[in-house]
């Protein structure tokens, strides 16, 4: 789903472009139109981009990043009818569209294949806003939005003919929210919903759906300035899973201006959505493809016999099915803020899952592309503290540090028997494994120095991993675990007026490339970026 | 602190103390002096049946002393399932028996009460043929796929046919006991022939 940040224009007429070049062809280039008048007002965007794509691997055939063209427009119309009464509507538009060679094994034979293909995202939103009375208001908003991908695959031989892939997938939502302030500044929030869901893939010959409703409640209960404590529910009913209701509490106390304290609770529910179920993101030349639960069995059966499957990671039948995630968390933080040029921002977390649903690894194929699929883990925790650090030693200097402890952990429960003085016990066993894809400490920090002189706005930011565990397996004789590593990006920027900006800059300039642990990373890039604001 | 390192060192004696005088009430205890018998090649159908051996002249025993106290363990790859019998109850004449356990191997020092040893009857066998029990099959669920690896970790006790008691471990189901992390192994035209026992043990003679 996307959320579109939609601005309010204010100004009777307001226009900018940008545009941005890069290494390996890369481009970016976008328009922004926006007016109001009287009630009316409205916006409309569109942007392109592009790229000749990447290949980290000089041996093996294919590319990890197919080159790409990709195009958005989007545009947003307000209507204000009366003071108390206001309608929105917001459409986007977006394509992508890829092409390039992979390779595949026929009948024991290499044979060079290339994939096209595209994928289009259409979403409209409606919102209505009335506040009939002083203490009530209600909105109501309608979302609908439609995804088509298609893809195919040409043989080099003539002979062979074509495979191509095409599905429809559409999702929509309608949903009440009202908002009742009392007397005594209590909030109550209640509200409820339908949504329905559509897929339509070749392979399925025919449509699939399914639905569900919610409802919820919530009542935000202010003690004093200092203190609050909210509590609220959610049910959701589901035409293919069981009905949940999921609770949460939370509080926040802040003492002084300079200190907040936060904690909540609650739990959680997550059914397998429709893109688990039945999408295959199938753009194997970008290196991954990642399959729907209900398609991976005759996918990869077709795969081995094309004699494309290298090693299997896990068993694969195990992402046949999926069941629903339930989740109980639980938060403790801080923000402190004691001097002007300081703030801390500290929180501490627990969650524990059941069916913990995790995109894994399952097979390698020959082409040295990863095949991915849903599997749901039994029994899952994750806790750690984030940290978020803002500090301003002097006027043009700041610097933004943000730190996450994270300890993810799979648990398997079994029993085994042991000798205890000579008799034979059955003895209850608990082991912990790292669960895939989440590194031990990561962060980002970033330097921002604003030179007086010329006015060169100049920004370093380093994005740090620790090790993580690669192939989330739950065969711990094959844990397999990528090295950690840094980006370094920095880039200078120019008010050249008003309304022009200028900006240069290198992401990833260590050129830092992994084919083995980090296939989507590019080496290092540069880039030239302009705005023009016209007004 | 001082004292409290004191009074953990006199803890740690005393702990010591009990344990050894506790250790001194069993009669046996196995002392860590093992053999490893290599490429014992079991048995199957089209050869006739078992493979019979005599942990204690640590040799192969032949089929015609089947019927006889003569052998303690006999193996058999049996294709889903590979048979480790003991010389008891519907496999042979003797006193033996055995006993499966998911224990480290070298960690084991005590020796199992009498009345835990199973004997072999037509329904159950005492150490548990089937995969999961001392040994798994990797299927495409682990790596290297399709292959017998021995369940890491795992006890074999047997009570020999005259009644002496050994822990055993099998380290390797396939010819020469290959390390199973290589590409060779991995690859099945490359992988050496299966039904060879590799295993170790140490014999209590009573």
């Amino acid at each position: 789903m996307i959320n579109i940040i939609t601005k309010k224009n204010t100004t009777p007429f307001s226009s900018s472009v940008f545009s941005e070049y890069g290494n390996r062809n890369t481009y970016n280039s976008g328009i922004n139109l926006g007016f109001s008048k009287n009630k009316i007002s409205g916006q409309v965007n569109a942007s392109a981009n592009g790229s000749d794509g990447f290949s980290l691997s000089d041996s093996s055939f294919g590319n990890n990043q197919n080159p790409f063209r990709n195009y958005a427009f989007d545009t947003s119309l307000d209507y204000q009818f009366s003071e108390y009464l206001s309608t929105d509507a917001t459409y986007r538009y977006a394509r992508k569209s890829f092409s390039g060679p992979t390779i595949a094994t026929v009948q024991g034979q290499a044979i060079e294949i290339n994939e096209d293909g595209w994928q289009d995202e259409q979403s409209l939103t409606l919102e209505t806003k009335w506040n009939p009375f002083e203490r009530f208001n209600t909105s109501v908003i309608g979302y609908t939005t439609r995804f088509e991908d298609y893809s195919t695959t040409l043989f080099e031989d003539p002979t062979e003919s074509d495979i191509t892939n095409n599905n429809e997938q559409g999702f929509n939502r309608l949903e009440v929210q009202n908002n009742y302030t009392w007397k005594f500044d209590h909030i109550s929030t209640f509200g409820g919903g339908l949504t329905t869901e559509f897929v339509n893939a070749e392979r399925y010959k025919g449509k699939r759906t399914q639905s569900g409703s919610f409802l919820y409640l919530q009542h935000q209960a202010f003690f004093s300035d200092k203190f609050s404590i909210t509590g609220g529910a959610r049910l959701d009913n589901h035409s293919t899973y069981n009905s949940y209701i999921s609770p949460k509490l939370s509080a926040r106390y802040k003492p002084s201006e300079w200190l907040t304290f936060r904690a909540s609770a609650g739990r959680g529910f997550k059914a397998p959505d429709f893109r688990t179920l039945y999408l295959n993101f199938d753009n194997g030349g970008s290196g991954y493809r990642v399959i729907g639960t209900l398609n991976i069995q005759s996918y990869i059966s077709d795969l081995e016999q094309d004699g494309r499957v290298r090693r299997f990671f896990v068993d694969p039948s195990r992402a046949n099915s999926l069941s629903p995630e339930y989740s109980t968390s639980f938060n403790f933080g801080f923000d402190i803020d004691p001097l002007q040029n300081l703030f801390l921002k500290i929180n501490l977390f627990r969650n524990n899952a059941e069916n913990l649903i995790e995109a894994l690894p399952v097979a390698e194929l020959t082409d040295d592309s990863q095949l991915f699929g849903y599997i749901n883990i039994n029994e899952a925790y994750t806790q750690g503290i984030e940290s978020e650090l803002t500090f301003i030693p002097f006027k043009d200097l700041k610097l933004n540090v943000g730190y996450q402890y994270l300890k993810a952990v799979q648990i398997q429960r079994e029993t085994i028997s042991v000798l205890e003085n000579g008799v034979v016990i059955d003895k209850d066993i608990l082991t912990e494994a790292p669960l895939a894809r989440r590194p031990r400490h990561s962060g980002t920090v970033k330097l921002s120095y604003q030179e007086p002189f010329w006015g060169l706005e100049t920004a370093l930011r380093v994005i740090l991993r620790s090790e993580y565990l690669f192939n989330g397996s739950q065969a711990t004789n094959n844990e397999e675990f990528a090295p950690g590593y840094s980006l370094w990006n920095i880039s200078v920027a120019k008010d050249i007026s008003e309304k022009i900006r200028i900006q240069i800059g290198t992401d990833n300039f260590t050129n830092h490339t992994d084919p083995n642990f980090l296939q989507y990373q590019a080496g290092i890039s540069y880039f030239g970026k302009l705005f023009i604001t016209f007004n | 602190m001082y004292n409290k390192t004191i009074s953990i060192f006199v803890l740690s004696i005393f702990t010591l103390f009990v344990a050894c005088s506790e250790s001194e009430q069993t009669e046996l205890t196995f002392s860590g002096e093992t053999v490893t018998v290599n490429n014992v090649q079991a048995g199957t159908d089209t050869t006739g049946g078992f493979t019979f051996y005599n942990l204690s002249t640590n040799s192969i025993v032949s089929d015609a002393d089947s019927a006889t106290n003569n052998w303690d363990i006999a193996l058999k790859d049996a294709g889903f399932e590979i048979l480790v019998i003991t010389n008891n109850g519907v496999s042979g004449p003797g006193n033996g028996g055995g006993l499966l356990i998911d224990q480290d191997f070298e960690t084991i020092t005590e020796v199992p009460n009498d009345d835990q040893f199973k004997v072999d009857t037509d329904s159950e066998l005492a150490i548990d043929a089937t995969p999961g029990g001392w040994w798994i099959y990797t299927s495409t669920q682990l790596e290297p796929n399709f292959a017998v690896l021995p369940k890491d970790p795992h006890t074999i006790f047997v009570r020999t046919a005259t009644g002496d008691y050994a822990k055993l471990e099998v380290l390797s189901y396939y010819e020469g006991n290959p390390d199973t992390s290589t590409p060779e192994f991995a690859n099945l035209r490359t992988r050496p022939a299966q039904g060879f026992f590799t295993f170790r043990f140490e014999l209590l003679e009573n």
